[in-house]
């Protein structure tokens, strides 16, 4: 069981520290990637030595990966910013819209007291208007 | 302020705080064995792993407070909307017993000065 606050503030999104360290992160390892020894192991060949050739396949593929994984990092932060904002936007609608519909709901009410109210007078006066009417004959 | 109690599930299922202890030393271990382990890489893929879990769970855990607050919202709407059809029934009620005393004593004074 819980209680229900009305009137709360938006839900926050992501955290300023968990985007900065996933992007970190993210970077780190697309630096650490691009270590051209991480990518000379794909390029050997059953019964030939390593040579010239394969450390400079071994770099491109390197320097690839970082490029790729760097531009992932910072696209990942893109992606939660988004998120961040969309969050944000669809908290301040919500908020708008619980209060137009709180709005409506107490106009119709108020409405609706109006009329009961007036129904009453209504009474009285046609009680009135017939005992006039009786009396004055 | 209005207060309802309710029984919405008030807490996500997992905190935060678990979620980084469990995702805390997870690291790979090198396919290719002795002298190229790797390890500095694998690492940072571990790291890297655990730290865009943790802007997931974060995210998770936004839209999960998100519906509950759209739930409380929806449910305080309803209990006022049901609030409001009660008071205006109970007004439609006293109107109509006012009539019925009205109409009654109509009625008599007509008979008794016909």
């Amino acid at each position: 069981m819980n209680n229900v606050y009305l009137n709360q503030p938006p839900v926050p999104g992501v955290s300023d520290a968990a985007r900065r360290a996933a992007f970190n992160n993210n970077y780190a390892m697309a630096v650490a990637a691009g270590d051209p020894r991480f990518n000379a192991k794909q390029y050997d060949r059953a019964g030939m030595s390593r040579g010239g050739g394969q450390w400079q396949q071994a770099g491109v593929a390197g320097a690839q990966k970082m490029a790729s994984g760097i531009a992932d990092a910072y696209s990942q932060d893109a992606q939660t910013a988004a998120y961040n904002a969309n969050n944000q936007l669809a908290g301040q609608q919500s908020q708008e819209q619980y209060a137009q519909q709180l709005a409506a709901l107490q106009q119709q009410n108020a409405y609706a007291q109006a009329m009961a109210a007036m129904q009453r007078r209504q009474q009285s006066m046609n009680f009135v208007s017939g005992l006039l009417g009786g009396l004055l004959k | 302020m209005i207060n309802y109690n309710t029984n919405l599930q008030a807490q996500p299922p997992m905190s935060q705080e678990d979620l980084q202890r469990a995702m805390k030393g997870i690291r790979l271990q090198s396919p290719y064995g002795y002298k190229q382990n790797h390890q500095d890489v694998l690492s940072a893929l571990g790291d890297a792993n655990a730290a865009q879990y943790a802007v997931q769970a974060e995210k998770a855990n936004a839209d999960f407070g998100a519906r509950k607050l759209q739930a409380q919202r929806d449910l305080a709407l309803q209990g006022l909307q049901q609030l409001a059809t009660s008071q205006q029934q109970g007004a439609d009620l006293a109107n109509a017993r006012s009539a019925m005393g009205y109409g009654m004593v109509n009625n008599l004074l007509s008979g008794l000065f016909r």
